[in-house]
């Protein structure tokens, strides 16, 4: 291979600095230049760590794997410590029957709610719930998706068949008609949502990762792994499933604000999280909606941290999108 | 999309009749505090839950009324709500079309507002009603659209003293006070997928209008709104089309939300309204109804290629 299709010697001397540095270092200079070409893209992407970690995200996580595994302490939430020692923020449930429906003020930074619960609080408590169901839940499904689709691109014929004639028919019934029934039906919670949004909406990711992955299975590389003699296993997660990754990734991040809005218009019609815990859809339903003419401040709120999540999300995706797969700048 | 439609009802009842009816039963014997088997035996014959599973799907869909059966679903016989005891059938001729128009309005102001909007933009590129048009977009994108609702009905009520009618109309009874009922939700229903409707308009545009057939267009001295309208828009609407198929689920669930605020009677509030009563034959049913809808919509879009894209028509 001659140099000058590798670029010049300059570029190469870049690309070998750049594979001496450390981990951190790689992942510190990506982000700068991430910053760098897309800061709106970036903003985003701060202001969801942001919500990451005032919605719990870790703790939650951490909690509900060492009490499965039962072990370890529980990882205090930032909502508790924040409501334990500083004066602006309460438990979710405390009610101050003096001060109910109230505007701002000192002591309740956005008013108070028909029971006197104060609503950053509140806010604050449910960014839990949206962020927690929708890592949560996109997790499973692109977990499930990307077996499927690797499975079915890697195996193909009759077992293809078989199990796109199944994923037509979850895509065949409109989605929110079918979360109501199951969760209506069941009982919703946390994570019985995160369960039914994430395994129902598994099988209509796996189409785009699918056929992916039969563009993937056409490289020689895959062939010639095969002529090596590389078990069925080894060639699906080793050379087929990194080079799938990419658009897994990329349809996680454009995933997550989508399933924001579904949790709150979920917890909006009375299926998402049973009161008294708060979610944001839930506060515009229950409060918002009974008290807007007194304070309307319940109504306004609560949409706000839901429309600016999601932007957070979907830009931070667009711009990762658009750094990732230059192929498909600017198609949305 | 036979085999579709057949698979459909063989989940929902899969899903509703095997795991409900059971937790229904106990729920009744637990509020009593009994126990016996003869009294749930008795319960389920009631419920119409007694026989083995496949006869039950057969008499449920009709295919045992071929040799002697009760009427099932193919013979347009749906059984009765356990609330109302009302043929479910008679409800859904009410609530169906009610719903139907709900979503037709909402799709049809959807189109018409984000495609020359789209189309503006496109003309604007990279001025201030380009940049304007996709802030707005992006916007509408990341708001839930009942919030906006809730927005309407808060504000309209303090600024406006305007509130939305609460008695509903059908269009056969008061065809002005129906309008007046349905304008505001098939709006903000509209208003969801039209963010996403104006960008892909915009990109379509762009794109053709760059092509060569434009500028041999423009060279034939042909007037800029028979090129802009006959020769790129027809063009760039193809892909909006899929689009467009691709979200009627969107739709859909729009509808069940604003049946809910508005209070429109269709198809959304009586799904709610029967999920929050567990009365399994009405959502068996409503599963089956909107699923084949959304199949025929689709089927509907399809169709509808072929009067936009020549290369179908002539083919």
């Amino acid at each position: 291979m001659a140099v000058s299709e590798l670029g010049s010697i300059a570029e190469i001397e870049a690309w070998t600095q750049e594979a001496q540095r450390g981990f951190l270092g790689r992942l510190g200079r990506a982000l700068w230049s991430f910053a760098k070409k897309k800061p709106l893209g970036f903003a985003c992407g701060i202001i969801v760590v942001f919500f990451m970690i005032v919605g719990d995200l870790v703790p939650e996580t951490v909690n509900k794997i060492s009490k499965e595994a039962g072990l370890g302490k529980p990882v205090p939430y930032l909502a508790d410590v924040l409501a334990d020692h500083t004066g602006f923020i309460y438990p979710f449930q405390k009610q101050d029957i003096s001060h109910r429906l109230e505007g701002s003020s000192a002591k309740y930074l956005l008013g108070t709610d028909p029971i006197g619960r104060d609503v950053l609080s509140r806010l604050l408590y449910g960014a839990r719930v949206a962020v927690v169901v929708s890592f949560a839940t996109v997790f499973i499904s692109q977990a499930i998706g990307t077996t499927i689709g690797v499975a079915t691109a890697y195996y193909g014929g009759i077992v293809d068949k078989f199990i796109y004639r199944i994923v037509d028919v979850f895509q065949a019934l409109p989605g929110l008609i079918l979360y109501i029934t199951i969760l209506g039906i069941f009982g919703s919670g946390l994570w019985q949502m995160v369960m039914v949004l994430g395994v129902l909406g598994g099988p209509i990711i796996s189409r785009a990762i699918r056929g992916q992955a039969i563009q993937v299975m056409a490289m020689p590389f895959v062939e010639s792994a095969k002529v090596v003699g590389a078990s069925d296993r080894r060639i699906m997660f080793r050379y087929v499933l990194p080079n799938v990754f990419a658009l897994v990734i990329l349809g996680a991040t454009l995933q997550l604000g989508f399933i924001v809005l579904l949790e709150a218009t979920l917890s909006f019609l009375g299926y998402g999280l049973p009161p008294p815990f708060p979610s944001w859809g839930q506060m515009l339903n229950l409060e918002g909606r009974q008290n807007m003419l007194t304070q309307p401040g319940l109504a306004i709120y609560p949409g706000l941290a839901i429309g600016l999540l999601v932007f957070a999300f979907n830009l931070f995706g667009d711009a990762l999108r658009d750094v990732l797969d230059p192929r498909l700048r600017g198609s949305r | 999309m036979l085999p579709t439609v057949v698979l459909i009802s063989v989940f929902t009842f899969v899903l509703l009749r095997v795991l409900l009816p059971d937790s229904i039963v106990n729920r009744i014997l637990l509020t009593y505090g009994r126990t016996d088997p003869e009294l749930k035996k008795e319960l389920e014959k009631e419920l119409g839950i007694s026989g083995s599973l496949p006869s039950q799907y057969a008499d449920w869909a009709g295919i045992a009324w071929f040799w002697g059966g009760p009427k099932g679903v193919l013979q347009g016989e749906m059984g009765q709500s356990l609330l109302s005891r009302r043929p479910i059938i008679q409800d859904l001729k009410r609530r169906v079309p009610v719903s139907f128009e709900l979503g037709l309005w909402a799709q049809v102001m959807s189109v018409i507002t984000s495609v020359p909007l789209g189309v503006w933009a496109a003309l604007k590129q990279d001025k201030w009603p380009d940049y304007g048009l996709r802030s707005v977009a992006i916007l509408i994108n990341a708001v839930p659209g009942f919030w906006i609702a809730i927005l309407i009905l808060t504000f309209g009520a303090i600024w406006f003293n305007w509130a939305p009618p609460i008695h509903f109309k059908f269009l056969w009874d008061d065809p002005v006070a129906h309008f007046k009922i349905m304008l505001m939700p098939a709006l903000i229903i509209g208003l969801t997928p039209s963010g996403g409707f104006i960008r892909l308009v915009r990109t379509q545009m762009l794109e053709v209008l760059r092509q060569d057939y434009v500028r041999t267009a423009y060279a034939k001295g042909l007037s800029e709104t028979t090129v802009l309208y006959k020769h790129a828009l027809r063009n760039a609407l193809i892909p909006v089309i899929t689009v467009i198929g691709l979200g009627l689920p969107g739709l859909i669930a729009g509808t069940v939300i604003f049946e809910q605020i508005f209070i429109i009677p269709g198809m959304g509030q009586y799904l709610i309204a029967s999920v929050n009563n567990l009365d399994y034959p009405v959502i068996m049913s409503l599963n089956l109804v909107f699923g084949v809808l959304l199949l025929l919509s689709v089927l509907l879009v399809d169709i509808s290629y072929a009067f936009i894209d020549p290369r179908i028509r002539f083919s």
